[in-house]
This record gives structure tokens, C-alpha cells and sequence, in this order.
């Protein structure tokens, strides 16, 4: 039986050592390779005083070697916590500083940023491992212990060290706004990773000849899928690099020259692939699930992709990476999804984000916290054993986030409050209607735009900021900003970027800043963003400045 | 007189000042023709839709979305050689245009 996510790459090497379990175009590991290279990093972390529990980074871009590294870290007894490669470096310095990391996993592309960070900052660091330390090397003796993979070879790669580890104990910690202010890291154990990997390799049917495409960082929870579901099933990922993510052209050779059957995505890279994947060229017959969540996507585009890929069945995934998953709806294929993606009757309106699954229980409460009347609008509340355990070293957000119970005889029970407003359709489907608060998801990252806010409002030539979404072409959502000036300073949109660029991460940064004399107000004196929203979306896009 | 050397002065100046702002470390050396801009995250997909719409509009090309592939645009010198295919096929050698002078 398989109890644990570090059971996982083992169990299906017994069932088929030389099937890959994770592979990019240059680089592959078989089930085999990946149970023998995880046991010797297991081994080599827990030689440098890696205890249970203890938080590991993986500190690198999608890459054979990021698997490698989750379930060596795992199987060390572990949590691993990915770290955004584009994260600014304070940022970073924050982030290890509150997960109390002392361990890193590199890889070759991201170790001079590393370099970086820790000839400038004092971090608690110990021990590096990854490729050979940079030329040049100029850091306190001893202060840093660097590990070149090499390393591994000394190590028995036949079995992992012996680390007793239960299924409630931590997993791994995303970051989901470490963007500004202090980061907040979501929790999940063995056991809720494992329910989630349970759950969808259940509702996808996902087998071991299975081709996933990963597109996804690690950092974002829908990476799970890739990293868990797949080999839960014995299945294959390819992690995408993150060049194919932006040159459509390619990534659209990719998913036919890898076989890909099964992908999951923000739907922003389903729109590129319509518009710039030259399908009508392609063969991506083998697809046979496309998944998409993280943001709402537009009919007409869905019923285009149904006419591009006429053997894929579409489905609409939603869960806060909080509960991880917690609701799916299969879209209904239209008798002509071309006709229908051109039919504004039919096109209109969003895709629900359907029925909650099995093993979760769901609640629409209203501002009272008690349930609406049926077909009223008010926040999700679940419960599921996908469930993350909380924040991590934050007793403060657990109170907000958690909503208690007792049940007759005392039991607790404790439901996740999602923050999101759904209604309930006539036909039991749910609908997602919008943040309760200014949360705020652009391109797939969930953002707090108040934090953002309150970061651009601290710049010192800076009287007023706000921040709001636009929307673009192709449906795609970005950043922008407003501020006002303090008089007798000087600033412009460039030195905010760059200002902004240095505190939060590059998805926070709004695209577009204005310099304005005043703010447009609601009657209550309020700045009136949507006002700023719709004055934005009335201008050409681009970086801009006026007097 | 403006060769190839031009043409990829001209990305550089155009990537380092319109698209990796805020993203080019200050510590770090000066974007090469060589340096992957996609894989090190200097460039986003916005930010390939800009490029795109530059060489566009810069050199009278028109980009083909099924030429947005990784042999063309991993770097600038990729870029602009694929830019000098362009402009051969276009009856354009890289030499009779201007680049700074779009």
C-alpha cells in the first residue's frame, strides 16, 4: 500500500522500472533511475542534518533535475518548498528567512542568482546542493557547504536512508503571495497530497500510458498533478521548459512530438495555442484530457479548441491551493463546437466550475456564516482530506482561514474558507462569481493588489497608489497602476517599475504605471478603481506617462 | 554600412530597455548575442509579443506565428539571423536597411 508521496516513484519502479517518469525534450529519468537518484539525495541531505520535518528549497526552473529533487527531499523525511527562480532576492532572503530553510536543491540555471543572494545577504543557508559551486566563489569558509551532484555517486542509491515519516506529517509549503509584505505559506501533509493525487487520477482515469505535459512552475499547486498524480498511475511527465512556454509555435511541436494525452494548464496558454499554435498543422490526436483552471476562460475559446482537438474531452478545474482541488466540471461538447464558438448566444456566459468531489463537503454561507437559500450567491466553505493542514508559522491566518464546527458528541470539524463567491445553478452546477476580498489572479499567480498597493504607497516620492486589473487582448489580465506625487517630487513610471521590480516578484508588477495629478473618487471619498480600470482599458497598452 | 552587427545592436538595446526592465540584475554583465533570453525568464510571453510586433514594425517583416519557435527566438542571435532570412526572402539583404532609423 502506498500511505505517502515518498512511496510514490518507488511503488511504480516495482511495477515498471524503464517506463520515464519525468522527461523534457534533452533530458529523461526512468522510474528506475529517478527511486535510485531520490534515494541517494535522501541519503546525502539526511548525512548533512536533514531531520523530519525539516523545510528543504528547491531553488531551479522546470527541469528533470526539480523531480529529482522533490522526491529526494521526500523521501529524506522532508518538506519541500519551491522558490521561485524569478523571485528578487530579497524577496528570496525573506522567504528562506520565515520557512527557516537551511537546505537549498540548485540546478544550473538559477546557482550565480543563489551565488547572488548569498554573497550579499546573511541567510541561514548550510548546505547547497547542485551543480559544482560558481567560479569565483567568494563566501565566508564554512559558512556554506556546497554539494555538487557528483556527490551522490558516494551515496547507496539502493534504498533511502531510515527516516520514519506518517502521513500527517509536512509535505511540502507553497508560497502563494510571497509577493509582497510577510510571505504566507500553505502546508500540506503526505495525507492531503496523496488525496488530491488519489482523486484525480481517479476522475481523469490516468494510466501509466499516460503523456502528461506540466506546464506549470512547481511553485504553483497545479504542478501536483504532474508530480503526483503521474507517478501515482505509473505515468509519464514532461516537464515543459519554460522557453515552449512562450514560443506557442513550439510548444505546439512539443505536445505532438512528445504524444502528449493528458494537459493542464492557465487557460491564457490554451488561448496562445489557438491563436499562434498553427493547429490545423499539427497532430495532437493523442490528447485525450484538457484541464484548465486558475482563472475563468472564455466559452469561445473553449468551443474552438473542441473544434481544434476533436478527441479531447475539456475540463474545468477550481480549488484554491489551499484544498489543492476541490470541484471539476466536463464541459459538454457541443454537436458543432465551431459553429458554436462563433454563436454569441451560445458563447456567452462562464463555464461553472462544477460539482464538488467526492470526500468533500461544501458549503455556500452568507456574511452571517450561515448557508444561503438555495440559488443565492455567498462564499465556499469545504472541508476534504485534500485539505492543506495551514499556513505555515501562521496561527493569525489559520484563524481566518478555518472555520469551526462542533458536531453532536464534540467532534470538531473544520471547513476552509475559500474567499470565493459561487452561486449554485438550478441544475446543482456551482458558478464562480469573484474574490470576496481584492485577491486578485493574473496569468494564472494570485496576487493581493493591497499588498501591492501598500508596497508602491511606501515609495517616497509616492502620495497615493492604486492598484486594478485590465483586461487585453485575448482575454488576458495584467497589472496596471496609478499614483499621485507628493509635491515637490519627482518620480516616473520607469523608477516605480524598477522601485516595485525590487520588492515584489515580476508577476506583481504591474505592466503599466501612470503618473496622475488626482485620483477619480466614489462618493464616500474612496479612490475609484474601477473608474481607473475603465479609463486604462480606453488607452493603448503599453507603459505610459502623463503630466 | 548597417550589417548584422546592427541588427542585433538594435534588439539588445530594444530588449534590455523595453522588455527585461526591472529584470536585468545591476551586478550582472551586459545582454550578449548569445544569452538565452527565454529559459533565464529576461523575457515573458508579453514580452515575445512585443518583440515580435518591434521586428514587425522596425523592419517591415511580417512574423509568421508558426515561425515563433525556440530556433528563432532563443537569443539575439538567433533572431537575427532568422531576421536576415526575413528580409533575403523579402528582397531585403539586412545591409540596404536602416535599423535605427525604422
Amino acid at each position: 500500500m502506498t500511505f505517502l508521496l515518498s512511496q510514490l516513484v518507488e511503488a511504480a519502479a516495482q511495477r515498471d522500472p524503464d517506463r520515464d517518469a519525468f522527461r523534457s525534450p534533452t533530458e529523461a529519468l526512468t522510474y528506475g533511475q529517478l527511486t535510485d537518484r531520490a534515494n541517494r539525495l535522501a541519503r546525502l541531505l539526511v548525512d548533512d542534518g536533514v531531520r523530519r520535518g525539516d523545510r528543504v528549497g528547491i531553488f531551479m526552473p522546470r527541469c528533470v533535475d526539480s523531480a529529482l529533487a522533490v522526491h529526494g527531499i521526500l523521501r529524506a523525511g522532508a518538506a519541500f518548498v519551491p522558490l521561485d527562480p524569478l523571485v528578487p532576492p530579497e524577496a528570496l532572503r525573506r522567504l528562506l528567512e520565515d520557512c527557516g530553510i537551511r537546505h537549498v536543491v540548485t540546478h544550473r540555471g538559477s546557482v550565480k542568482t543563489l551565488h547572488r543572494l548569498l554573497a550579499e545577504h546573511r541567510t541561514g543557508l548550510e548546505t547547497v546542493v547542485g551543480p559544482a559551486a560558481p567560479p569565483g566563489l567568494d563566501l565566508d569558509p564554512g559558512a556554506v557547504r556546497w554539494r555538487p551532484w557528483t556527490d551522490l555517486d558516494a551515496y547507496d542509491g539502493g534504498s533511502g536512508p531510515d527516516v520514519r515519516v506518517v502521513g500527517d506529517d509536512p509535505a511540502y509549503i507553497m508560497y502563494s503571495s510571497g509577493s509582497t509584505g510577510r510571505p504566507k505559506g500553505i502546508l500540506h501533509t503526505h495525507r492531503s497530497g496523496l488525496a488530491y493525487a488519489r482523486l484525480s487520477v481517479d476522475t481523469y482515469d490516468v494510466n501509466a500510458d499516460d503523456r502528461i505535459g506540466n506546464h506549470s512552475p512547481l511553485h504553483f499547486d497545479m504542478s501536483t498533478f504532474g508530480y503526483f498524480s503521474a507517478p501515482l498511475a505509473g505515468a509519464t511527465t514532461v516537464l515543459i521548459p519554460e522557453a515552449y512556454t512562450k514560443l506557442t509555435a513550439s510548444l505546439s511541436q512539443l505536445i505532438e512530438g512528445e504524444g502528449l494525452t493528458i494537459w493542464y494548464s492557465v487557460p491564457l496558454a490554451l488561448i496562445q495555442l489557438l491563436t499562434r499554435g498553427v493547429l490545423d498543422q499539427r497532430d495532437h490526436s493523442a490528447l485525450r484530457w484538457v484541464l484548465f483552471g486558475g482563472e475563468p476562460f472564455a466559452r469561445k475559446h473553449l468551443y474552438a479548441l473542441m473544434a481544434a482537438w476533436p478527441n479531447a474531452r475539456f475540463s474545468n478545474v477550481y480549488g484554491p491551493a489551499e484544498v489543492n482541488q476541490c470541484t471539476f466540471f466536463h464541459v459538454p461538447r457541443p454537436a458543432d463546437p465551431a459553429a458554436a464558438a462563433e454563436d454569441p448566444d451560445r458563447n456567452a456566459g462562464a463555464v461553472p466550475i462544477g460539482r464538488i468531489w467526492d470526500d468533500t463537503e461544501g458549503r455556500i454561507l452568507g456574511d452571517d456564516d450561515r448557508p444561503v437559500d438555495s440559488g443565492r450567491s455567498g462564499e465556499l466553505v469545504i472541508r476534504s482530506s485534500t485539505m492543506m493542514r495551514g499556513y505555515w508559522d501562521r496561527p493569525d491566518l489559520d484563524a481566518r482561514a478555518f472555520y469551526r464546527e462542533t458536531t453532536d458528541g464534540g467532534f470538531k470539524r473544520t471547513f476552509y474558507r475559500t474567499g470565493d463567491l459561487v452561486q449554485r445553478q438550478d441544475d446543482g452546477e456551482l458558478m464562480f462569481l469573484g474574490r470576496k476580498d481584492r485577491q486578485l489572479k493574473v496569468r494564472g499567480y494570485r496576487l493581493e493588489l493591497d499588498d501591492i498597493e501598500r508596497t508602491l504607497s511606501a515609495h517616497d516620492a509616492v502620495e497615493e497608489a492604486a492598484v486594478f486589473p485590465v483586461r487585453r487582448r485575448d482575454d488576458d489580465r495584467q497589472l496596471a497602476a496609478a499614483a499621485s506625487l507628493k509635491p515637490g517630487t519627482t518620480a516616473d513610471a520607469a523608477g516605480l517599475r524598477a522601485y516595485l521590480a525590487d520588492q515584489v516578484s515580476s508577476y506583481a508588477v504591474p505592466s503599466e504605471i501612470r503618473i496622475v495629478d488626482a485620483f477619480p473618487r466614489t462618493t464616500s471619498g474612496k479612490i475609484d478603481r474601477r473608474k481607473l480600470q475603465e479609463a486604462a482599458e480606453g488607452q493603448p497598452e503599453g507603459p505610459a506617462e502623463s503630466a | 554600412m548597417h550589417s548584422r552587427d546592427d541588427i542585433e545592436t538594435t534588439l539588445i538595446e530594444f530588449v534590455t530597455q523595453q522588455l527585461a526592465e526591472g529584470r536585468l540584475d545591476p551586478g550582472a554583465e551586459a545582454l550578449g548575442p548569445d544569452d538565452d533570453l527565454l529559459g533565464s525568464g529576461l523575457v515573458d510571453s508579453l514580452g515575445v509579443m512585443r518583440l515580435i510586433r518591434f521586428l514587425e514594425e522596425r523592419f517591415g517583416v511580417a512574423v509568421p506565428p508558426a515561425d515563433v519557435t525556440i530556433e528563432h527566438f532563443m537569443t539575439v542571435g538567433t533572431i537575427a539571423d532568422y531576421l536576415g532570412t526575413l528580409l533575403a526572402a523579402a528582397g531585403q539583404p539586412p545591409e540596404d536597411i536602416d535599423p535605427t532609423h525604422g
